[in-house]
């Protein structure tokens, strides 16, 4: 089935072809996806390899979901800003590459970006939350949000803590997408049933808000669970 | 064994984004240790060549005092010319020696704790996006402005950091002690000769202790640091 009003806007990482290859299997179709694709050899961050596009090209071909390649990868581009205005949908899933945030310009269209940040809010604001609630708690967790001018304190729709990974190693390119996509899929079953969008926190205030982990303590997050 | 890389070349010129790191295993936390017993060699190895100021040598025995949680404070005469934290503003521009300052002073005598985290968090923010404590931050503490090689500047976020972390024991601040440290560790002598050596031991003891005290709850790893 098609997701009414619901669109999305993906760059070609390995967090997109996790969340489209769910989306797919749970048969939530969005109505359109604007691929943002990355034309320099150079890999950027949240990609793994330089084969995800041709990946996410078939996926959305076979599902026969409508899509467009944008004319640049940058979200916040001049370009970009007019096809997502441009589209009737009033809902994008968003899945950017690594770092990327979005501009005042496109949070000021009029559409609303659906993130599923990877952490459980609002304890976990910021970056790579899970290595450092692996350390705290030992779990991950992932919560949906819309999007809003100051990081990852819009109103959580959603939110989800999961058991440590058995293979920590591969977190950042599968297992942080795994619980994204798990919550990603459970937040829409809720919008499917209910019709409108729900919030579980509305007041996402307070937390703490953490930055890149630091190798070391990524290394010893990763080692608590038993050496590779 | 893998190179620690993150102190092999100058990290003021050339910043690190700590962006997906690999992953290394075991050897990579080792290698850390050593890297860091080196650093701490290096710089015993100049005591006695330094000429410390007054105020850095305060700093440095109150904040040992303060780890050692011995509640003595000691004379502080110069503290009449400390801004008090409370006339921080963000509507104003920030001299950013003058804040490290007044919240190092504030932390030392266990006043305006809300603040002090306030002040931080803003600070860790600006260091974590640019890598850089700048010389002074425009109106609403974004923009920086003035050099961004003062060493000094550096270190006292350091301390601050080590004294945060090792109250709080919030791994966030010693997160990013690690990259502030890395950083010192990065530069040649040159830089660092008017950072009192003990003072850059305290910041590396305070971090090393703190992923030490993480590493135990690793079942079957041990590390080797002296």
């Amino acid at each position: 089935m098609y997701l009414n009003k619901v669109a999305m806007v993906a760059a070609d990482t390995t967090r997109t072809k996790y969340y489209l290859r769910e989306l797919i299997r749970n048969k939530f179709f969005p109505t359109y996806v604007l691929l943002l694709l990355n034309c320099d050899e150079k890999l950027l961050p949240g990609q793994d390899s330089s084969e995800s596009e041709r990946e996410l090209v078939e996926l959305l071909k076979n599902a026969g979901i409508e899509y467009e390649i944008s004319p640049n990868s940058d979200i916040n581009s001049n370009e970009v800003l007019t096809i997502i205005s441009n589209r009737v949908e009033p809902v994008f899933i968003f899945s950017g590459f690594g770092g990327v945030l979005l501009g005042d310009d496109i949070l000021s269209i009029g559409k609303k970006f659906l993130h599923i940040h990877g952490g459980y809010l609002p304890d976990y604001k910021g970056s790579t939350t899970n290595y450092y609630s692996l350390i705290n708690e030992n779990t991950i967790g992932a919560s949906s949000m819309f999007l809003t001018k100051e990081i990852d304190c819009g109103p959580v729709l959603l939110r989800k803590k999961f058991s440590p990974p058995k293979n920590r190693t591969e977190i950042d390119h599968i297992y942080d997408s795994e619980a994204r996509a798990k919550v990603l899929i459970e937040t829409l079953e809720y919008y499917v049933e209910s019709g409108s969008f729900n919030f579980e926190l509305e007041n996402n205030k307070g937390g703490e808000t953490f930055y890149i982990i630091h190798p070391v303590l990524k290394h010893l997050s990763i080692l608590q669970g038993g050496e590779e | 064994m893998e190179n620690y890389e993150y102190t092999e070349v100058n990290r003021l010129e050339k910043p690190h984004n700590y962006m997906y790191t690999p992953y290394f295993g075991v050897e990579f936390v080792q290698s850390y240790f050593d890297d860091r017993s080196k650093n701490i060699e290096k710089f015993k190895a100049r005591k006695g060549e330094q000429n410390i100021e007054t105020i850095d040598a305060y700093f440095c025995t109150a904040s040992t005092l303060k780890l050692e949680k011995d509640q003595k404070l000691l004379p502080v005469n110069f503290q009449e010319n400390v801004e008090n934290i409370v006339s921080f503003n963000l509507k104003n521009k920030i001299v950013t020696e003058k804040l490290l300052t007044s919240l190092l002073v504030s932390q030392l005598n266990n006043e305006n704790e809300k603040l002090i985290k306030e002040w931080l968090d803003r600070l860790v923010q600006r260091f974590e996006v640019t890598k850089k404590i700048y010389e002074t931050y425009l109106v609403g503490f974004r923009k920086g402005g003035g050099s961004t090689g003062m060493v000094r500047l550096y270190w006292i976020f350091a301390l601050l950091l080590a004294l945060y972390y090792s109250e709080t024991k919030n791994i966030k601040y010693l997160n990013t002690l690690l990259k502030v440290n890395d950083l010192l560790c990065s530069l040649g002598d040159d830089l660092i000769r008017k950072i009192p050596i003990q003072g850059l031991e305290l910041v590396l003891s305070v971090e090393t202790e703190g992923v030490q005290l993480l590493a135990k709850n690793i079942e079957g790893l041990s590390f080797v640091f002296e």
